[in-house]
């Protein structure tokens, strides 16, 4: 959606997403929804496209690591608003995803990213944090997710991935969830050696590949 | 292969650093080594730093690499091990102690260590929040003088090393040091929106460290300066090349002048791919670059972009085929870098890091042994 579509008042939550604001995007989300905007017209036409921006510009190498970090942290400032509104107007996300860093790993700045851009784009995103245990992917895959998104950081917390697709599989949740991969030492080969679906060098393009995994358009 | 090799630094290594042509051999490199593949080597336990020289010396490295500044204070607190770059000989000047105590209390060590199965630890930088949070713990902190560093080991190493044998130091570590302090996320924002406490830590970590590079310099017992800064990730810069231009950068254009006065090279070490500012390494001065990691650093683009001037070591990935590949793969590997990147000088063997615990022995040792067997000059860019 171009900013012709997006009236002004969506047009300032999209800018402030896209400019790190957070003081602006939860105050612009406050007098939108005052103002009778649907929640749902928030997500789609402001945040979402704002995250998708600030992915474009990552790519683009305009926007580095910091820019990305504090534009999420103003979509999550503003996604708190209208979460619970979302829910109770029974909208689904496009996709609910069990992220976590792998048994062994505390590494979590480029799992929070790959998260928080993940909400940006519409996903659900249940974060188990760092150092999970297959069991505990297993357990909330259980509960209906879409996609496991692992992360490593070490060539040796990395060979950790393969026993939760394994365990994924014994479990029967292998058609269920579709399993992506990241981290410094992952590459793609690693993630058809292992039998992931896919691989994502950066939390930009992880957002693509999770949409690509679920048939997303 | 050579079977019993001798040190070079400053026909061989110093040679390789300066680009000043083939030296007899292609040098070896690490910046650390894990201990037990030090022990293993040696055939008895590395316990101090006469083993440390010796295994340095007798597995082929032209220098034993050594570490000096904030960092032995930070990594000391937060990591509880040591790198094995240094190792206090005299307990800690109170103001040192109090420096540690001050992390650890601001930290949560319970949460920055993991422990393997075969009992491992591994301890992690704070990539959240870190010990110096805002101006408040800024000033807080329990500054130490630089002379209140142990420079002992630096200031003696040249008595404890064989003929032919240099030391470089890890010091000047500027941005690195200031991510360990602030945390890895609060950093990144802090000199994205270049914000008062970001700007007022950077200036006191500056000065701190490039008074510590003076003070060993000072001693006549190094060989090189090595600056530990990680400024990349896999696919880039972590923030704007403008900013380490206007914060980083210039500190370094200090160090390097030090480092021409006292007639010894500089070099540096950065995780990732840092493509986007070697014009600016380059034109700073700096000898050499290291590690060209294979997360994100292309070695061939990396010597298309420095020149023929810049040494370049490393660029074996600890991935593979370091870490999960056989001995023949490590093999094959690194004889392909050296085919490729050693032929005119210019070109140190390494790995893409460092050898930490889960390399394999003998894949190190399958690296090391493939540098001395084929790495010996003249080397062809095929295989004969």
């Amino acid at each position: 959606m171009n900013s012709k579509a997006r009236d002004k008042g969506l047009e300032e939550v999209y800018n402030a997403v896209l400019e790190g604001d957070a003081e602006a995007s939860h105050q612009g989300v406050q007098t939108a929804l005052a103002e009778g905007r649907n929640p749902e017209d928030i997500l789609h036409q402001s945040l979402i496209p704002a995250m998708k921006e600030v992915g474009e510009r990552f790519e683009r190498q305009e926007y580095y690591v910091p820019e990305m970090l504090i534009a999420a942290r103003s979509m999550q400032a503003a996604l708190n608003l209208i979460r619970p509104l979302l829910v109770v107007r029974g909208v689904k996300a496009v996709g609910k995803v069990a992220l976590g860093t792998v048994q062994g790993d505390l590494h979590d700045i480029g799992k929070n990213l790959v998260g928080m851009m993940l909400e940006g784009g519409g996903f659900e995103v249940i974060d188990l944090g760092t150092d999970v245990a297959p069991a505990k992917f297993v357990e909330v895959a259980q509960d209906g997710v879409d996609l496991v998104a692992m992360s490593a950081l070490l060539t040796t917390t990395m060979t950790k991935m393969p026993a939760v697709i394994k365990a994924l599989a014994e479990a029967g949740l292998r058609d269920q969830a579709k399993v992506m991969i990241g981290g410094a030492p992952v590459t793609q080969e690693y993630s058809r050696q292992i039998g992931a679906d896919g691989y994502a060098p950066d939390a930009s393009q992880a957002v693509a590949l999770a949409r690509a995994l679920l048939n997303l358009s | 292969m050579i079977d019993h090799p001798h040190p070079d630094f400053q026909g061989r290594f110093l040679k390789a650093v300066y680009c000043q042509g083939e030296p007899d051999r292609v040098p070896l490199v690490e910046s650390g080594i894990d201990r037990a593949i030090k022990s293993r080597f040696l055939g008895r336990p590395v316990s101090g730093l006469a083993d440390e020289v010796d295994f340095w010396a007798s597995a082929g490295y032209d220098f034993i690499p050594l570490e000096a500044g904030l960092r032995t204070i930070i990594d000391a607190a937060i990591h509880h091990e040591s790198s094995g770059r240094f190792e206090a000989s005299r307990p800690d000047h109170p103001r040192v102690a109090a420096a540690k105590d001050f992390a650890l209390r601001k930290l949560a060590p319970q949460h920055l260590t993991t422990v393997g199965p075969e009992g491992a630890r591994r301890t992690w930088a704070p990539e959240g929040r870190g010990f110096i949070n805002d101006l408040a713990d800024l000033e807080a902190f329990p500054w130490p003088d630089p002379q209140d560093l142990d420079y002992t080991t630096l200031r003696t190493i040249g008595k404890l090393l064989p003929p032919g044998m240099g030391a470089i130091s890890y010091a000047g570590a500027v941005f690195s040091s200031v991510m360990l302090m602030m945390g890895v996320e609060e950093c990144l924002i802090g000199i994205a929106r270049e914000s008062e406490p970001f700007r007022s830590l950077i200036a006191r970590v500056a000065e701190f460290q490039i008074e510590v590079v003076k003070t060993i310099l000072g001693f006549g017992t190094l060989g090189g300066i090595w600056i530990n800064d990680d400024m990349g990730h896999k696919s880039g810069t972590l923030v704007n090349p403008k900013l380490y231009r206007k914060y980083v950068f210039p500190h370094y254009r200090q160090i390097k002048r030090l480092t021409e006065q006292a007639g010894v090279p500089l070099l540096l070490h950065s995780d990732g791919r840092i493509t986007e500012i070697l014009p600016d390494l380059a034109d700073i001065g700096f000898n050499a670059i290291h590690p060209i990691d294979p997360n994100g650093m292309d070695i061939v683009e990396t010597r298309q972009i420095v020149g023929p001037g810049v040494c370049l070591i490393g660029n074996l990935s600890l991935a593979f085929p370091l870490g999960t590949g056989t001995p023949e793969d490590v093999g094959r590997e690194t004889e392909a870098l050296i085919r490729m990147m050693a032929p005119g000088g210019g070109y140190c063997v390494s790995s893409g890091n460092s050898i930490p615990d889960y390399i394999p022995y003998e894949n190190w040792k399958a690296m090391r042994d493939t540098a001395l067997r084929v790495g010996v000059y003249p080397i062809g860019s095929t295989k004969t």
